[in-house]
């Protein structure tokens, strides 16, 4: 599902990703770890496009994302849902709208149902119509997660996906990727929160300083 | 409701200030189109009758015989530039004369005979009406038989060809420059919007929205900013034109008769709406995806 190749990314002339190469296959739940600013937002960056390697290879799917036409970058976009660690939600757009969106961008039918369904799984659905900014951390984060899930994507980044909430809303939302995945989706977490990991049987890819250091499955 | 039809409502109602400022600015830089555009037309109307008024006069030497005038009156008459032949004898000019010195009839005492010569006077279809072509029929007049001297207002013509071709020129020179000013407010509207926007947009690239879903809200904006710009400068228009004739014209008698061609609003409706899509096509281009 997502190829690393050698790869390498400069900001400026620091090198915050030192060759790194790894696979990552369809339907598997990987934890991305490390320090605070080891290079994990980068990782998953590279992944969606928003940022572009300087060196190496990255495949997603069907798409060589290294040699990507801009015009091509909103399909690749479309086959993943990323939860952001800054939430990334519209101010001026109610719950329902903010999940919406999702699936107006890839001009599906249905949305109703759709983005209702999505709010009902992270328990969000009386929440509807509230606006993002009355809403608690742990409540924004969900509607990000809805907004990743609605249109079913192949791959699911989330990125710090329990940074800022308290043990039990982290422990819920944790479940609920997992039950994500359980699905059929592959998930990618990039987390520095040893607690979310310290059990898992999951494969753990661990980047220090840029360098892939360590991959393991427990 | 789609998420076009509401970004659109949305971008109007949320950036209320910014659109009707920009909506004002258009509105007024049409207006100054649309009166200068119907002054000129008006213009047009009054100059199209001044080649009926122009006439060359043809001045006779003395001694022409009536045969040789009833040749020549013939030989004008057959010009394909000529639309009218009138003669005048010299007891007519005389009396033409008489009439227009009315007050000043002590001119003409102590002379014992009329010292002025017979002439022809001949109109010319509208066409002929310039400064170059009116010439060049004068010169032609004059190798005929018979003539003295041809007589032709020529700064009257030279006038009339100037002022028409002069106001086709400021016409054309207006309505490119408030094309591009509405070119540039729209512009600069949108890409204000564009920038108010620039997070929602930063965040509808992220889930994977193309350029063209992005910017379509932009350019319908622009249309609107341009077609609303085009209403507001008609409405003026009309209560200027309405001043004009029924107040100032009570006063100035010429503005009585202004003409207010019904044409120029649904013209101006297009026009304004053209130039907003174009306005907010340059700014959504040049702000790079």
């Amino acid at each position: 599902m997502v190829i690393f190749k050698n790869v390498v990314k400069y900001y400026e002339n620091l090198k915050v990703l030192r060759d790194i190469s790894f696979q990552i296959n369809r339907g598997e739940l990987v934890y991305i770890t490390g320090p605070t600013g080891s290079g994990k937002t980068t990782l998953l960056k590279l992944i969606y496009l928003a940022e572009k390697p300087d060196q190496g290879e990255i495949i997603v799917g069907d798409f060589k994302v290294t040699n990507l036409k801009a015009s091509q970058i909103p399909y690749l976009r479309r086959k993943i849902g990323v939860i952001f660690q800054d939430f990334k939600l519209i101010q001026n757009m109610t719950v329902f709208d903010n999940v919406a969106i999702s699936l107006i961008i890839r001009k599906e039918k249905d949305i109703k149902n759709q983005v209702l369904e999505a709010l009902k799984k992270v328990h969000l659905r009386h929440k509807a119509d509230c606006y993002p900014k009355i809403l608690s951390g742990g409540e924004q984060q969900r509607v990000v997660i809805a907004r990743a899930i609605v249109s079913k994507p192949e791959l699911i980044l989330a990125d710090e996906p329990t940074a800022n909430l308290d043990p039990n809303t982290a422990t819920a939302i944790m479940q609920l990727i997992n039950e994500i995945n359980l699905q059929g989706t592959t998930v990618i977490i990039a987390t520095h929160y040893r607690e979310l990991f310290r059990n898992t049987w999951r494969r753990i890819i661990r980047i220090d300083e840029g360098n892939l250091i360590e991959k393991a499955a427990q | 409701m789609s998420y076009t039809f509401r970004s659109i409502i949305q971008g109007i109602y949320r950036e209320k200030w910014i659109n009707i400022l920009s909506v004002l600015a258009i509105g007024s830089s049409l207006l100054f189109l649309l009166i200068t555009a119907i002054l000129i037309y008006n213009f047009h109307i009054a100059t199209s009758r001044l080649p009926e008024l122009f006439s060359l006069v043809v001045y006779l030497k003395d001694n022409l015989s009536q045969e040789g005038i009833d040749s020549l009156v013939k030989n004008l008459k057959s010009r394909e530039d000529v639309i009218g032949v009138k003669y005048f004898s010299k007891s007519d000019a005389l009396a033409e004369f008489k009439n227009t010195v009315k007050g000043a009839a002590t001119v003409l005492e102590g002379l014992d005979e009329n010292p002025l010569s017979s002439y022809i006077e001949v109109k010319l279809k509208k066409d002929y009406v310039s400064a170059k072509s009116v010439e060049n029929i004068a010169t032609e007049i004059r190798k005929l038989e018979g003539i003295d001297e041809v007589y032709y207002g020529e700064r009257i013509a030279e006038t009339i060809y100037f002022l028409k071709k002069s106001s086709n020129a400021v016409s054309v020179f207006l309505f490119i420059i408030v094309s591009v000013v509405v070119i540039f407010i729209s512009y600069s509207t949108v890409k204000i919007l564009f920038y108010r926007k620039k997070e929602e947009i930063e965040i509808l690239r992220l889930l994977g929205a193309t350029n063209t879903f992005i910017r379509t809200p932009f350019i319908f904006e622009g249309a609107i900013l341009g077609i609303l710009g085009g209403v507001a400068a008609i409405f003026n228009t009309g209560i200027v034109y309405l001043l004009l004739k029924y107040k100032l014209g009570t006063i100035i008698s010429i503005f009585e008769k202004i003409v207010l061609p019904w044409q120029i609003i649904p013209l101006t409706v297009v026009i304004s709406f053209v130039l907003g899509v174009v306005g907010s096509l340059i700014a959504v281009g040049r702000i790079k995806g």
